[in-house]
């Protein structure tokens, strides 16, 4: 091969290939290494043998070169020369670091308002968003209290095709599960309620847990001592044992070991204790016994759905396997067993889903909610800080001027929105800390493991996260601005401000009004809401009722007879009380817990076929009750005393029943049946009269179609008693407490509410969130109006001399505030008119959340925008009629 | 049989190869920058086959990491070449206490290679 003449220079076309290439490498790093590199290029040139490998040379070269180049630009390896000793870099760095933070503590002492704004403002934005997002991880994020809980399933019945819900499971399908699903490790039914404890001292009303057994081993928990309930405790005639839990067997047993094999009497019957739950088990939630489910296992069979069902997964089995082996076995079983499982169907869900699903979407819009405020006070606070980097230009030239880099001038900036954002993220982990505090009692007990959310961990990762984020939001724009500042030359103080600054100040004023009016009108829509709730028509009176429920003990009250008894003594003797006006008693009363359902058959039709079968919901009442409740027939009559025993037996039917039933017949007269066992099988009843429809489950479900019956002919022996009075309910409450303890010393009142408060109740997530959203919403009014405010003000405070020579000119006041104000607003015209659009848009969103009110309500849109004109307005008007004042000579004199 | 079979070295980060190849080269002699990269070519056996930009580069971070420094040139008239400035590089103390822990590191593996019988010439 022939060699190279020696001492051949590069071609001038590699030369400037290199060059080029050089050009990517940071100024610095080509200052102390260019020459060299460009020496050892030309080594290696010289050195080439061939035309191949020069040109590969150059090639791998040039490509090396711009690759150092970029990579010094993101990972610098030069540090300064004077310092050239290991972890002489960080040093540097974070001399610089601390050089910038004090600067920017200096520079928001000389501005203390301005510094106040900016941290306030940050404060409530992340402040608001780690409260929230605390309810999230606590209630839908964070695991429940369990080993493994992520194991855990809920498993319901339900009806598919037919209107009646179902949801509890019958213990012959719960077995089939337990055998045939093989997904499942260990499953466990149970039920809910409550006993009264007699034992020295008062009767005390015990949150009671009705299992079958294997209940703590689906937790994966073992009893603290003894043994859990067995297999063969449950069926009519097993033994009475039941567990403690460990608080009880605390405070009221002293945590002796010796309570093992202690018999207590529990609504009359004899139990024997034979096992302390773990510390800490409380499910279903508040139970504080566990005692076996007695259940009549050939009685009604599949038919009888008592049981709510609670499952742990097979190791390596999902929810989806589950699911699948399930919906199999429930095919199978319908063309088994078609009287009872034509239409059932088994529905898996994960436990945690099951208890939060109702509050997920609320919860998740919340959150989404507050990101908006956040949005917003970042938006806010970018403005304010473009409108001081404007005011501050002449600054940025001089720092130039005196050798600030490009970078520095970034770093310096974002520096500076680090330590406000960071003094933010302080005041606004405070402030979270505080909300978490009242946001329990905001919830009613109505948003489950709302006791769990606490400031922790996650939170404080998740407020950082924000930290960053806002940094990034509102700290960039500024520093890519403020950089502008360099353009801007020494001499002048810049009385026109960059036409970019101000329209990027524009967008993002829109933007705050545009996001506000999203929370707006989505605030008015929960807002509604909850005036139509409390509006609504439930059908019965809240006002002045106080309602209370008694459990008479079998073992006292052995027959129905008794029981009525009972009740209607209770009843006269209570009516006897000043300022009471009724008194009454129920089963399965609005808003209360407990109903029974059955299929509807009518006196003289054939019995329905399975797909006609159409469910009713029977109740058990006194004449008093609907006295009450103000309930009043819309046709035919009421329930009278007389009706209690012998004779026909009547009923009374809501008005969705005679629609479902006798849509062209007169429902007065008619004879209906309802298949649940009364004692004495399923009598035919005589309608009487028709009742209105009653809200009985929420305030928002339409009616199911029911039947009430005298107390006398269907009562189970746990009732609920409401007493009306003139005037506030709660006074008469000791002297009921009384004449119930004088009829039998051993019945505790449980349950003791208003129906006030038992509205409150149903109402309360909704006020949650209505709460929420409102406070959100008017603190992004606020802050944009401070947006809006600060901007209007800088403008016309740069435009003096102008709007002084137009008053010289002869402008009249109004004229002036006309151009400030028009100016101050058009952003926020923009952006309400994008607000509105993308409410309407994502309105739907809230749907679930709403009740009797549209989510494109106009009138909520037409709300929200006067609200925002009228903010928006006032937030321009103020520097408008400061710059109408303006003393033309003062301002032509000002510059 | 080997000794001892935890390593003799105290752990410290080990050398990228071509930080490990370059203060090797730059322990025999000051070497200038394109014969470094000779060097290290050839030393390496062409396994680590720098090019001109992230040779210095490497050079940079060792010169921040205080292993190497700038060094006259060994004779007069080798500050150029060609009338092309000439910079010459110097192992420093700290360099060469690197370049030994991670040599040590090396080797103890290399034992440990042989002594499985991955490479030849094992020590029994």
């Amino acid at each position: 091969m022939k060699q190279r003449p020696e001492g051949r220079s590069p071609g001038p076309w590699h030369r400037a290939l290199l060059v080029l290439a050089l050009a990517t490498v940071p100024r610095r790093f080509r200052r102390r290494f260019g020459s060299e590199m460009r020496a050892s290029f030309a080594d290696g040139l010289e050195e080439a043998a061939g035309g191949r490998e020069r040109s590969r040379f150059v090639w791998r070269s040039v490509a090396g070169v711009v690759k150092a180049g970029i990579a010094e630009r993101i990972r610098p390896t030069m540090v300064e020369e004077n310092q050239r000793k290991k972890g002489a870099g960080v040093r540097t760095f974070m001399g610089a670091l601390a050089g910038d933070v004090r600067l920017a503590l200096r520079g928001m002492r000389r501005k203390p308002l301005f510094a106040l704004v900016v941290v306030l403002t940050l404060g409530l934005g992340i402040g608001a968003n780690s409260a929230i997002f605390s309810v999230v991880n606590g209630v839908l994020l964070s695991p429940l209290p369990f080993p493994e809980a992520d194991r855990l399933l809920s498993i319901r019945s339900e009806w598919t095709g037919r209107v009646a819900e179902l949801g509890n499971m019958s213990y012959l399908d719960l077995r089939d599960i337990a055998t045939e699903d093989e997904a499942i490790e260990q499953i466990a039914g149970y039920s809910g309620g409550s006993l009264t404890l007699t034992e020295s001292g008062d009767p005390v009303r015990l949150e009671a847990g009705r299992v079958t057994d294997g209940l703590l081993q689906v937790f994966g928990l073992a009893p603290a001592l003894g043994r859990d309930i067995r297999a063969d405790e449950f069926g009519a005639d097993g033994p009475r044992t039941v567990v403690l839990s460990h608080g009880l067997w605390r405070d009221r047993f002293g945590m002796e070991r010796g309570v093992l094999g202690r018999t207590l009497t529990l609504s009359g019957n004899s139990y024997e204790v034979v096992g302390v739950a773990p510390e800490g088990f409380d499910f279903p939630s508040g139970a504080t016994v566990w005692i076996p489910r007695r259940m009549v296992l050939d009685g009604c069979g599949r038919g009888c759905h008592g049981l709510n069902v609670v499952a742990r997964l097979a190791p390596g089995a999902t929810a989806a396997t589950a699911r699948a082996q399930a919906a199999a076995l429930a095919a199978r079983l319908q063309e088994e067993y078609r009287d009872t499982n034509l239409y059932k169907s088994f529905n898996v869900a994960t436990l945690q889903e099951r208890m939060v699903g109702d509050v997920r979407i609320g919860l998740f819009i919340m959150l989404g909610a507050v990101a908006l405020v956040l949005l917003i006070a970042c938006a806010n606070v970018a403005t304010l800080l473009l409108v001081r980097g404007a005011a501050r230009s002449g600054d940025t030239a001089v720092r130039t001027a005196l050798g600030a880099s490009r970078g520095r001038l970034i770093g310096q900036s974002m520096v500076e929105s680090g330590v406000q954002a960071a003094i933010g993220a302080a005041i606004g982990v405070g402030l979270a800390w505080v909300i978490v505090r009242i946001l329990p009692a905001l919830a009613a007990d109505r948003i489950p493991r709302i006791e769990n959310v606490r400031i922790d961990g996650p939170v404080l990762l998740f407020t950082l996260g924000s930290l960053v984020t806002v940094m990034l939001l509102f700290g960039l724009i500024p520093a890519v601005t403020a950089n502008r500042g360099e353009r801007v030359s020494l001499g002048t103080r810049g009385e026109q401000d960059g036409r970019r600054e101000r329209g990027l100040r524009n967008w993002l004023l829109g933007a705050e009004v545009a996001l506000c009016a999203v929370l707006l009108v989505g605030s008015g829509l929960l807002v509604r809401t909850l005036q139509e709730l409390y509006d609504a028509d439930l059908g019965y009176e809240t006002e002045n009722i106080l309602r209370f429920n008694l459990s008479l003990p079998s073992v006292s009250y052995p027959t129905i007879d008794d029981i009525y008894a009972f009740y209607s003594t209770l009843e006269d003797r209570i009516e006897g009380l000043p300022g009471v006006m009724a008194a009454g008693s129920a089963w399965s009363a609005p808003l209360a817990s407990g109903s029974a359902s059955g299929v509807v058959y009518v006196e003289g039709r054939p019995l329905p076929t399975v797909e006609e079968e159409r469910e009713a919901y029977i109740h058990s009442v006194t004449p008093g009750w609907l006295e009450v409740m103000g309930i009043e027939p819309l046709r035919g009559r009421g329930l009278t005393e007389g009706d209690a025993f012998g004779g026909e037996p009547v009923a009374l039917i809501n008005q969705r029943f005679a629609d479902e039933h006798f849509p062209d017949t007169d429902p007065i007269g008619q004879g209906v049946s309802i298949t649940v066992d009364l004692g004495y099988g399923s009598p035919y009843f005589r309608v009487v009269g028709v009742i209105g429809d009653l809200r009985e489950r929420s305030l928002t479900e339409t009616s199911r179609a029911g039947v009430w019956v005298p107390l006398g002919h269907f009562g189970p022996s746990a009732l609920g008693v409401s007493v009306r009075t003139e005037e506030s309910a709660p006074p008469v409450l000791p002297a009921v407490r009384g004449i119930v303890a004088s009829l039998d010393p051993n019945l505790p009142l449980y349950r003791v509410e208003t129906m006030d408060e038992a509205v409150f109740q149903q109402v309360a997530p909704t006020r949650f969130y209505v709460i929420l959203t409102v406070a959100f919403a008017l603190l992004a009014a606020l802050l944009a109006a401070v947006g809006l405010y600060g901007v209007a003000a800088f403008s016309a405070a740069r435009r003096t001399r102008e709007i002084g020579l137009r008053v010289a000119l002869g402008a009249g006041r109004n004229g002036i505030v006309r151009l400030v104000l028009g100016q101050g607003m058009r952003p926020a015209f923009w952006g309400l008119a994008a607000g509105l659009l993308a409410a309407y848009w994502a309105s739907d969103l809230l749907s679930t959340l709403l009740y009797g009110v549209a989510p494109r309500d106009p009138a909520v849109f037409a709300g929200a925008a006067a609200l925002l004109v009228l903010v928006s307005a006032t937030a321009a008007a103020l520097p408008a009629r400061l710059a109408s004042r303006t003393d033309p000579m003062v301002a032509l004199r000002s510059e | 049989m080997l000794p001892q079979l935890e390593c003799p070295v105290p752990p410290t980060q080990p050398l990228s190869p071509i930080d490990f190849h370059v203060l090797l080269v730059l322990a025999e002699k000051d070497l200038y920058g394109y014969a470094i990269l000779k060097s290290v070519i050839r030393e390496s056996g062409g396994a680590v086959e720098p090019e001109i930009g992230s040779l210095y580069r490497v050079l940079s971070r060792l010169m921040g990491m205080g292993l190497v420094e700038e060094a006259p040139a060994p004779a007069e008239g080798e500050g150029t070449h060609r009338g092309r400035p000439r910079r010459y590089y110097h192992l420093t103390e700290a360099g060469a206490r690197a370049l030994e822990a991670d040599a040590r590191r090396l080797e103890h593996a290399l034992l440990l290679a042989k002594e499985r019988q991955i490479v030849g010439g094992a020590g029994a």
